[in-house]
């Protein structure tokens, strides 16, 4: 297994670093990147790129290319078209990320192998539908011996729409009909034609892509979408799923795109049981907590650690971010919270009293300078660590790219790493790492990083709090680049989330998640105003990420979109 | 061309194992392609390991015929004359854009083509594999096969900018299009094999075989409608669909007459790295020798692959540090002795994959590793210095008799011999003469 997440940037090289961390990049830098080529034409920059000023106002929406289902997706479309309880996709390849995500449709492409897969999971998907009762139940609602093909037809006919996300002309239905025709022709039953057919429509590009169109494809003008390709969009971004009946007979009556129809859609997604979907895909791999369940931490090293508490671990962030979603937790006290979620398990190897509990019990922390807030939470904490110890390299590395948008490049190539983990090398961690930062070539990256990371150094590499690494006293202060000096978690906590480039970096973030492309950071393109405006009214409002997620499907690049010149 | 394939000779070996049954294979081989040797099938495999090779223990001392076996190259003590040892390569558009070698030297790995650096824009070259599959594959009912260990983190940034695409996969159909290995043995198992069923009768195989092409063809007819509405973006999707579709109909046309052989029940999913190895390689055996496919990439894990391997001790001490943060050794010593292990190893597992090719008949007085070039390396050199010249290759198997097995061949660094020529040279074994990348030819020097 890949036992952490990242290089061991140990060394970094002078030249990359050696500015004001972020100059020269928009809201769209970091990891999750940039698409476009040129920048900007923003005046100056802060930390994490953070625009100092709004930048131009562009005209262009962009586009997304047409987007074939992820692994998720996949799984859960055909879980709430037909009720199935297959997992199909997970025996798919991994999904292709860019930017951090998995679901950005550049990188969703397709192989024969893919859809060699597709074709199997349609089979064993429609074997499933029609010989589960319960299941059979609501997709044929006809007898399909007496009625034969008119009932096939009708199953069709309602199947076929939800299956495409949108309606379906009747020479669609006469297309897959011609399955049915085929097998009693050949002197099977309409079972067997109407089996084919359902195959036909799960292995259809209509359903394994979600379809934008435009009205001229080459024409460069922006125009809304319609109501169907909008309610796909909502919630493929909320649920990681196909729309529901209310959200497809709002697309029906053209009320969608209404903002008040919109703000009450998002309310009511939000609140439902799908939008964990955002815990375990967006905040997932935001927050890279999804590795939680890879990793594989020294056994001579960290005995007691095991499944229960990996499980716990992860389980604590997504109850944590599941209350961010729902609103009652804002973006600031996901780094400062005085309250969290732990079982016996999780409460014991935080060294707080026991919950009697092996279910998560949201417990208070008030008064607990230990805890609170995901950087003192044990999956963060252990993600990024090497197996057997704390990297507060890695830990830095992790608050820039993941918190404030602001990537470190790697060390360069052929660097004497010896210094810090030779057998001869003495002084505690943090001394060593201070002598390799003698070096002027190591210095001015790690002298961003280290200094982050030792902030989190009271917490070992699965997240135990500690006074001592070994025999060394720990030394938990540092300085944050730009956002001044700290001493422990609480304080490093506090400012990151004062930092522009916090906000900034969040609303970047859930963008190119929303939209499954990268921010195009050109002068023409509506993407860097747009981004800007919502990390400014994210910020100026409270973070709440309800409010962030309704501006978001608000703005024009959400409801619109455009052609593209024919190209090569 | 498959004429020569008759009904009736598939066998069932029902109950057992992959692992179990391998052994048992050979008499389910029909007998019309034992007795044609002579123009046994030729094969190709494009095997990727992760974070190059501690060349001081693998490369040998002398050139030519009478060289002796490194520490790294003990395994092939059997097998010294059915291996060519390459040093000296150079895979000179596997050098990244600034950082990133690991993801930049796996994607060129086999298509010796320049990654465009980006999280979102695929821009690469078709790979060898794929372009052997396109000239030769139709020859076969899977015209290749990408099997690996890892499917890949679920999380994190792939290598410095590079989508993650260039990190996980070797195999490339076009610039654009990845072809993702399959990771899970079961789900491998049933590509193989799949559409096999062995009760049926002729009429029902052919009634079944008509409502399979229908399906497609109805599918095809809903992507082209759809196609005439999409830009030109889209409309490469919608190609990547529709070449997708023509090679399942391909199978399909097949048919039956496609397979050659079945086995008993599919490999259990496993997650255990050396029980997956193992049952990859067993897989990858069972594929060719069924002719399921006449080419092969396989993957032992993704760039920057953190393997670790706690099943080794060196020293004393279990490995519990990932591979790729072992590779950047900085020339510590105990580094290099847990990569020195490592390599080890993994040589010790593809030299038995060799001996169990070695061991299975392709005809009166010839194996399938004597029909068969394989070409063994990895993203980059040394893993501490990201090279990538100098890199590591064995090439393996006889090629038909083409090969001159049992030498090591150095290319002098200065000559910047390139790595594409080598998998030309390769490829011509085969009967394919088409450029790889950047090659000019094919290496002489390692041609009978």
């Amino acid at each position: 297994m890949p036992n952490r997440l990242w290089m061991p940037t140990l060394l970094l090289s002078l030249g990359a670093c050696s500015g004001v961390i972020g100059a020269g990049a928009g809201p769209g830098s970091g990891s999750a990147g940039t698409s476009g080529s040129s920048s900007t034409g923003s005046a100056g920059v802060g930390i994490g790129g953070v625009p100092t000023e709004p930048p131009k106002q562009g005209t262009d929406p962009g586009r997304v290319t047409v987007h074939r289902l992820n692994r998720v997706e996949y799984n859960n479309t055909v879980a709430d078209l037909l009720g199935t309880s297959l997992r199909p996709a997970d025996n798919f390849p991994v999904d292709d990320r860019g930017g951090g995500f998995d679901n950005m449709a550049d990188v969703l492409t397709l192989s024969t192998t893919q859809l060699s897969l597709y074709r199997q999971a349609a089979s064993d998907l429609v074997t499933d539908a029609l010989t589960n009762t319960t299941l059979r139940s609501k997709l044929v609602t006809c007898d399909l011996v007496k009625q034969a093909a008119a009932c096939a037809r009708t199953t069709l006919e309602a199947f076929t729409p939800r299956a495409y996300r949108r309606p379906v002309a009747s020479t669609e239905i006469d297309q897959l009909m011609t399955l049915v025709t085929l097998a009693t022709s050949k002197g099977d039953t309409a079972e067997a034609g109407l089996t084919l057919a359902l195959q036909a429509v799960l292995l259809s590009p209509n359903f394994l892509f979600r379809v934008e169109l435009d009205p001229t494809p080459t024409a460069t003008t922006p125009h809304p979408l319609n109501g169907y390709e909008l309610a796909s969009r909502l919630s493929y971004f909320l649920w990681s799923t196909m729309p529901d009946d209310q959200l497809t007979a709002a697309a029906a009556a053209g009320t969608l795109s209404n903002p008040a129809t919109l703000k009450a859609q998002v309310t009511r997604m939000l609140a439902s049981p799908k939008a964990r979907a955002l815990v375990d895909n967006f905040a997932g791999q935001w927050l890279v907590t999804r590795a939680v369940q890879e990793i594989t931490p020294d056994p001579a090293t960290f005995p007691k650690f095991d499944d229960k508490l990996r499980a716990a671990m992860a389980a604590e962030t997504g109850a944590f971010f599941q209350d961010f979603v729902a609103g009652t937790l804002t973006g600031d006290q996901l780094l400062t919270a005085d309250y969290t979620y732990v079982n016996d398990r999780l409460a014991s190897h935080y060294g707080l009293p026991a919950v009697n509990s092996t279910n998560l019990v949201k417990v208070s922390l008030a008064g607990n300078a230990q805890r609170g807030g995901i950087l003192g939470q044990a999956s963060l904490l252990t993600v990024t660590s090497h197996p057997s110890r704390t990297s507060p390299v890695v830990r830095g590395k992790y608050v820039l790219s993941q918190l404030l948008c602001d990537d470190i490049p790697p060390p360069p190539p052929n660097v004497d790493v010896g210094a810090l983990d030779s057998a001869g090398a003495t002084g505690t961690l943090r001394q060593r790492l201070e002598a390799h930062r003698s070096n002027s070539s190591c210095a001015a990256c790690h002298g961003l990083m280290d200094p982050i990371g030792f902030g989190l150094e009271n917490y070992d590499a699965i997240g135990a709090y500690r006074t001592m690494d070994g025999t060394d006293a720990i030394d938990a202060s540092g300085t944050l680049p730009g956002g001044g000096t700290f001493s422990g978690r609480q304080e490093l906590a506090q400012l990151i989330a004062a930092s522009p480039a916090y906000a900034s970096c969040f609303a970047t973030k859930l963008y190119s998640y929303a939209l499954g492309r990268l921010p195009e950071m050109t002068d023409n393109h509506l993407d860097p105003w747009t981004v800007y405006q919502l990390a400014q009214g994210y910020r100026q409002n409270g973070m709440r990420f309800p409010d962030l997620v309704s501006n978001l499907v608000s703005s024009r690049t959400f409801l619109e979109r455009r052609g593209e010149p024919e190209g090569p | 061309m498959n004429g020569r394939f008759i009904r009736g000779r598939r066998a069932f070996l029902g109950g057992a194992g992959v692992v179990v049954a391998l052994p048992f294979l050979e008499s389910l081989l029909p007998r019309k392609v034992r007795a044609q040797s002579a123009s046994a099938p030729k094969r190709l495999l494009f095997y990727w390991i992760p974070n190059g090779i501690y060349m001081d223990k693998f490369r040998p001392t002398t050139t030519g015929t009478g060289y002796a076996l490194t520490p790294t190259l003990a395994p092939f003590d059997t097998l010294k004359n059915d291996i060519l040892v390459v040093t000296g390569l150079e895979n000179a558009p596997a050098k990244p854009d600034g950082a990133g070698d690991h993801a930049a030297g796996t994607s060129a790995f086999i298509t010796c083509a320049h990654a465009n650096k980006s999280q979102t824009a695929l821009q690469l070259g078709m790979s060898a594999d794929q372009i052997a599959a396109a000239k030769i594959g139709k020859q076969t009912r899977l015209p290749s096969l990408q099997l690996g260990v890892d499917g890949g983190s679920a999380t994190g940034d792939c290598d410095n900018g590079y989508s993650c695409a260039y990190a996980r996969n070797i195999s490339w159909s076009s610039a654009t299009t990845p072809v993702a290995k399959l990771t899970d043995p079961k789900t491998a198992f049933n590509q193989i094999f799949q559409g096999f069923n062995p009760t049926d009768s002729q009429a029902d195989a052919a009634k079944r075989a008509a409502y399979q092409m229908s399906v497609l063809d109805s599918v095809t007819a809903e992507a082209k409608s759809l196609s005439l509405k999409l830009g030109h973006t889209d409309r490469h999707k919608l190609d990547e669909y529709m070449t997708g579709v023509a090679e399942l109909e391909r199978e399909v046309g097949l048919g039956s007459s496609g397979a050659t052989c079945t086995v008993g029940t599919a490999p259990a999913s496993t997650t255990d790295f050396r029980t997956k190895l193992s049952t990859m390689h067993d897989l990858m055996v069972l594929a060719l020798q069924c002719d399921a496919t006449r080419i092969i990439s396989f993957m032992l894990g993704n760039a920057i692959s953190g393997q670790t391997y706690p099943f080794l001790t060196v020293n004393g001490a279990a490995i519990t540090r990932g591979h790729h943060d072992i590779s950047h050794h900085g020339n510590l010593q105990s580094n290099l002795d847990m990569l020195a292990a490592i390599n080890l190893w993994t040589m010790q597992q593809f030299a038995a994959l060799l001996t169990k090719m070695k061991s299975i008949s392709d005809g009166p007085g010839t194996t399938m590793l004597d029909n068969i070039a394989i070409f063994l390396s990895s993203d980059v050199s040394d893993g501490n210095r990201h090279n990538h010249d100098d890199m590591p290759v064995i090439v393996a198997g006889h090629g038909g008799g083409m090969l001159a097995t049992g030498q090591h061949v150095d290319y002098p660094k200065t000559a910047h011999e390139k790595v594409s020529n080598c998998l030309a040279t390769l490829l011509s074994t085969a009967g394919v003469t088409d450029p790889i990348g950047d090659s000019t030819g094919t290496l002489a020097g390692l041609l009978k």
